[in-house]
């Protein structure tokens, strides 16, 4: 399992004592997929839904959204109304 | 030995419904204050669900029955995951395995070509990043700001095969895409806003061996863009190849002002979306029931609208291009009711009207002349009271004040002259005043008459009838 490039999708920066620590946890978990891979699957069709149900909708009717200094509130930085980010490289 | 191009384009149009995609959030972001058009749904927030919005997913169905595609009875959503915060939930809702429709085609205009639709899904919109710098570029930033206020509209995208073998063919198809999704009414297409955008798949390979690496283009944002867009790096490709080159695998970026692709990203681990299906939703079932429904609300498509207006009396190119923009067409046989022959309205808005309205930058709907005054002024030159040169200008003043044709042709005394004294006697006028012209008109050379007629109608100011002033000179000369 390659930690680090799961690391870097994730934008996450992990010193090594870290990556060994997480590779052992990443490990236990692929483990554990690896004994539900053992079972025949063969004639299943996959299940991404337990419920069966058509996905509900709503009308296309416009709804008040939230205040912008409620918004901007949660955020760690903001500028001239805007969310203030990182340079993402 | 020669080169040949192969061309995939992928198309993502903003669907035109009044709420975002999965919450009440308005989509009318275009010059709204930031972060002033959000919800927990679409900020993603702890604790919040999205809903789907009926609509969206029936206009993605009206597409994907336009463009012929099969209709999947089921298809899902599922979560694209990539860090980027133009994106605050980091993932976004789309589409994958089954979209809502696949396997279609398309026939273009002008080539009668048949280009294959992959596929057709819905997906959301992302925010919008700012790279505040004072070079303007966004390797000179050192920070980013973000607006959420797009996040969450509605988009399809809708994938073609990489049947286009030139440019212009690639254009020809995204024209055609966006006339058809005018004419459904789903998405504005327009290209300069951000409502329609287009990525290309570009590779060349030596006729008669296996394909090339592709290249994949983006920030193209006009059809012009996209065209020139897509020379430029045909070119590029086979000058490469030919001094012993190699093509890269990348994502390029289309710079207008420098007119050339740029490579942004240097060499980029593959993407890695681990897509896993959406949990927050439910699948999506598309009945008999619901298909019938939108199936019988179907409006007519580009292609059936040109036929039709061929059978009304205009040619096929003209007919092409009055079915480019809907708004043309619409506004067309609007005109039409007010005048019955489609050829000359189709003269007029493809020439003056046209032309006025690139001048001015105006869409036709915005225009001042109203169908009913075109129809109008057809009228009162095919009555008669005024010539067709005279309603030239006419027109453009009509252009500039959304005037009735009648009141500026009273106001301007611009009137036909048909009396047939009165042009008489101009015409003896210019008779006196030009005898070398009559001189040698009478010595066989046929074509001065020409010019004594335009002698006459310049005396007239454009206002005499020209069949009478042709009839009157024949008399007299």
């Amino acid at each position: 399992m390659d930690v680090r490039h799961i690391a870097k999708l994730s934008n996450l920066e992990l010193t090594e004592d870290e990556l060994r620590e997480m590779e052992e946890h990443f490990n236990a978990i692929m483990e554990y997929f690896k004994k539900l891979s053992s079972v025949d699957t063969e004639r299943v069709e996959p299940t991404f839904y337990v419920i069966k149900h058509q996905t509900p909708m709503r009308e296309d009717r416009v709804e008040k959204g939230l205040e912008r200094e409620d918004v901007l509130g949660i955020a760690p930085h903001t500028e001239g109304g805007y969310i203030r980010v990182p340079r993402i490289r | 030995m020669g080169y040949e191009t192969v061309i995939g384009l992928e198309v993502h149009c903003q669907l035109l419904t009044d709420s975002k995609l999965f919450c009440g959030c308005s989509t009318d972001y275009i010059g709204k204050e930031p972060n002033t058009n959000v919800c927990p749904v679409c900020l993603g927030l702890p604790g919040s669900l999205p809903v789907l919005n009926k609509k969206a997913l029936e206009f993605a169905l009206k597409a994907a029955i336009a463009l012929n595609c099969e209709i999947l009875p089921y298809s899902h959503f599922y979560r694209k995951n990539y860090f980027y915060p133009d994106l605050p939930k980091a993932y976004q809702i789309t589409q994958y395995d089954i979209p809502v429709g696949r396997h279609g085609w398309i026939e273009l205009p002008y080539s009668h070509k048949r280009i294959g639709i992959t596929r057709i899904h819905l997906e959301e919109d992302a925010g919008k990043l700012v790279h505040p710098t004072k070079t303007g570029r966004i390797e000179h930033a050192t920070y980013s700001l973000v607006d959420y206020n797009r996040a969450g509209v509605p988009l399809i995208e809708i994938v073609s095969e990489p049947d286009f073998s030139s440019p212009s063919e690639a254009r020809e198809y995204l024209m055609e895409l966006r006339s058809i999704v005018q004419h459904l009414g789903i998405s504005d297409g327009n290209m300069e806003l951000g409502s329609m955008r287009c990525d290309a798949n570009v590779s060349v390979h030596r006729e008669g061996e296996g394909l090339g690496v592709k290249v994949e283009l983006k920030n193209m944002n006009s059809f012009k863009a996209l065209e020139r867009a897509l020379n430029y790096e045909v070119e590029r490709q086979i000058k490469l190849i030919k001094s012993g080159g190699r093509v890269e695998q990348e994502t390029r970026h289309w710079s207008e002002p420098e007119k050339k692709t740029i490579s942004l990203r240097g060499k980029e681990e593959a993407q890695d979306y681990r897509y896993f299906p959406e949990p927050d939703l439910l699948p999506i079932y598309v009945d008999e029931e619901i298909l019938e429904s939108i199936k019988s609300d179907m409006p007519e498509l580009p292609a059936n609208r040109r036929k039709r207006f061929v059978s009304m009396g205009i040619g096929e190119k003209e007919a092409s291009i009055m079915v480019i923009e809907k708004s043309i067409g619409d506004y067309f046989e609007e005109a039409v009711k007010y005048f019955g022959d489609a050829k000359s309205i189709a003269n007029w808005i493809l020439g003056d009207f046209l032309g006025e309205l690139n001048r001015a930058g105006l869409e036709i709907q915005d225009s001042r002349v109203k169908p009913h005054q075109l129809g109008r002024l057809l009228t009162l030159i095919k009555d008669g009271t005024i010539s067709g040169k005279i309603a030239k200008k006419v027109f453009s003043i009509m252009f500039d004040t959304g005037d009735d044709p009648d009141e500026i042709v009273k106001r301007e005394g611009l009137v036909q002259i048909v009396d047939r004294s009165e042009i008489e006697k101009v015409v003896e006028e210019v008779l006196s005043a030009n005898p070398d012209a009559v001189e040698s008109y009478r010595k066989g050379k046929a074509n001065i008459f020409n010019f004594l007629v335009g002698q006459v109608m310049k005396a007239t100011k454009g206002k005499a009838n020209p069949n009478v002033v042709r009839d009157i000179l024949q008399k007299k000369i």
